[in-house]
Parts: structure tokens; C-alpha cells; sequence
């Protein structure tokens, strides 16, 4: 029963980090079609939309499509509906908007959305916890680091500083979700290198 | 220059630049943001962390403005009104409007203060002094700004230096 509670658990969150990851690469497909006003016009319009939907839903409102969501992907014990994946948006406009180069932001797009989705999935059956915190462990961020450096085909070998740092911001105990402090760190690099 | 802020910046009614004006008014928009508040927020409490919020936001979009420096449009355009001083990149009007909006996600007052939030980044483009991504940046203080306080209002509600060990 236990076991069968935990692999349920496990599937749920391999499912949560697939539609992450596929997310993320579909932002960076919409960026490269239409171009990167078209993907903050876009994220913007979906941002105001979402959390009219978290508002409606946080003041006992029903709506089949954002429960159905909820139950199959929404972590348990979030703050409020839709938390993670506010601070997922977020965190690409925030890339889009500050940094201007296409390829630097698809290259954090891609940190974000498939290596954040690696270190869960590989962190997950980790064995090594993380010395600083507990709740990460070192299979993870080397997951998120190899998962990383593809992103390789977007800005060469500035991949492996910025996979590096990023790896080193998801693991640490910090109060902001990683779905933002990756986006901050990713921006903050490009900004100064 | 991006189309959205082509196409609002392009309008021209009476009634919007009289509105417009208004919000651009400094004093007006900060006594209509307190106004909301006072109305929509009893807790005397809620109400210091909501100021909080806002200080910490303002302070946010000041300091990227300065840091990524920006020119607004209104130095390559022309402009409804005179144009600021300072730079563009991040809209403060939407920030401020924004976080006040987010304040208040989980009450039935929500649509309005964020009708209020579109409204304040509306204006700032059709005045012609942010562009579209200006006041896409002040949505994205928003958040920033509130979890920022909301860390240290969790620290001050649970006292960690009177845990007992």
C-alpha cells in the first residue's frame, strides 16, 4: 500500500517534470518562430489569465480544467493553486525581457525547463544528499549540470559557467523556488559575462 | 519599438489622456494606491506588509532601471508628456499597480485591482514614456517584491530565536 502510495507519487512528479521540460522547449520554439515580443506578448497575456484563473480558484471558485491540472500535476502542500507554475512563467519573462540575444535566453530556457526536470527526476532515487541541504542531493545537481550542457547548441561554451552556477543556485536552501532563482541567476550571468 | 506599444502609444482620446494624466500624477497615483488599500484591507497588520510590499517593489524597479539603463521611448519619440529623467526598464506606475493587485490574489477584490493594474501600464504606454516591456517588467517585480517580504514576515510570525532546542 505504501509502496504503491510512493510510486504513484513518483510517477506524478516524473509527469510534473516531462510537462515542465516540454513547456520550457515549446517557449523556446514559439521564441525562434515568432520572435522574442511575440513569446513576452504571449507570456504576459497567459500570466494576467492564469492568475485571474488562481483567484478565481483561492476564493472557492470551480473550474474542471485548473482542478483536473491541479490533481495531476500540482505538487501537494503548495501555497496556492498554480504556484509553481506562476513563478515558471515568471522566471522566462524575466529572461526574455532582460536579456536581449535569442540564444542566451533559449540557453536559460532550456537550464530551467530540462535540467531543473533532470535534477528532480535523477535527485529523486539519489542516494548522496547534498552537504548544505538536505533536501537536494548530489545526483541531482549533477543530473542538472549534464542536462545542461546541451544547451551548448545555443551558446557554445559559455554553457559550462552558466550550468555550473545555475546547478550550485538550484541546490542551495534557498526561501525563493527554483523556478525563479534559476531565471535570476541565468539573467544575472549573461548580464555580466 | 514593439507593435502593442506602436498601436497604444498611436491612440488619442480625450478621455483616456485625462485619465492617463492623472495616474502619471505622482501624488494621485500614490493617494489612489492607499485609497484601495484602506478600502479592500481592515487588518492593520496585512495593511504595514502590503506598504512593505510596495516599498520593497519600488526599491526593485529603481534599482534595475539603474543597473540595465535603459532610454525610455519618449527620448526617440514623441511623447503626450514631457519625458522623465530617469530610465525605462522597469515601468514603477506598473510595478506599484501590480504588487497591489498580487496583494490581494486570494480576495474577491482581485479583478478589480487588476483591471486597476492593466489600466495604470496602459496609460504609461499611451503617454508614450514605457514601452510594452516596461511595464511587463513591473509585473514581474511583483512577485519578486512580495516574496521577498513574505520571507521575512514568515521569520517575524514564527520567531525562530525563541525555538526551543
Amino acid at each position: 500500500m505504501g509502496e504503491e502510495k510512493i510510486e504513484t507519487g513518483a510517477r506524478k512528479e516524473a509527469i510534473r517534470q516531462l510537462v515542465h521540460a516540454i513547456i520550457g522547449l515549446f517557449m523556446i520554439a514559439i521564441m525562434f518562430l515568432l520572435g522574442r515580443g511575440y513569446l513576452i506578448a504571449f507570456l504576459f497575456f497567459v500570466t494576467i489569465i492564469g492568475l485571474l484563473i488562481i483567484n478565481f480558484r483561492t476564493t472557492g471558485g470551480k473550474f474542471p480544467i485548473a482542478e483536473w491540472f491541479e490533481k495531476k500535476l500540482e505538487r501537494n502542500h503548495v501555497r496556492f493553486p498554480g504556484y509553481g507554475s506562476s513563478w515558471y512563467v515568471v522566471g522566462i519573462i524575466l529572461m526574455a525581457l532582460v536579456i536581449h540575444d535569442q540564444n542566451e535566453i533559449a540557453a536559460g530556457i532550456f537550464v530551467l525547463a530540462v535540467g531543473d526536470a533532470a535534477s528532480t527526476i535523477f535527485g529523486v532515487n539519489g542516494t548522496h544528499k547534498c552537504p548544505y541541504n538536505e533536501r537536494k542531493t548530489l545526483e541531482g545537481s549533477a543530473a542538472f549540470f549534464a542536462f545542461s550542457l546541451i544547451a551548448f547548441v545555443f551558446i557554445g561554451w559559455k554553457v559550462i559557467p552558466l550550468a555550473l552556477i545555475a546547478s550550485i543556485a538550484e541546490s542551495l536552501p534557498l526561501p525563493y523556488d527554483d523556478n525563479i532563482m534559476i531565471p535570476i541567476v541565468a539573467t544575472a550571468f549573461f548580464l555580466l559575462v | 519599438m514593439d507593435r502593442i506599444t506602436t498601436v497604444i502609444a498611436s491612440l488619442n482620446d480625450p478621455l483616456i489622456t485625462a485619465v492617463s494624466l492623472a495616474i502619471n500624477d505622482k501624488v494621485i497615483f500614490i493617494a489612489l494606491i492607499a485609497i484601495l488599500i484602506f478600502l479592500f484591507e481592515k487588518r492593520t497588520e496585512k495593511i504595514l506588509k502590503i506598504f512593505l510590499v510596495l516599498l520593497t517593489a519600488f526599491v526593485l524597479a529603481s534599482a534595475a532601471k539603474e543597473v540595465l539603463g535603459l532610454e525610455r521611448p519618449c527620448d526617440s519619440a514623441v511623447a503626450k508628456i514631457q519625458c522623465p529623467d530617469d530610465f525605462s526598464f522597469p515601468s514603477n506606475h506598473a510595478a506599484l499597480a501590480f504588487t497591489l493587485a498580487l496583494a490581494f490574489i486570494n480576495k474577491k477584490t482581485y479583478p478589480m485591482l487588476m483591471g486597476f493594474a492593466i489600466l495604470t501600464a496602459f496609460s504609461r504606454i499611451y503617454l508614450g514614456v514605457h514601452t510594452f516591456e516596461d511595464v511587463v517588467g513591473g509585473l514581474v517585480i511583483a512577485p519578486i517584491a512580495y516574496q521577498t517580504i513574505e520571507i521575512f514576515w514568515r521569520n517575524k510570525e514564527e520567531k525562530p530565536w525563541e525555538k526551543k532546542k
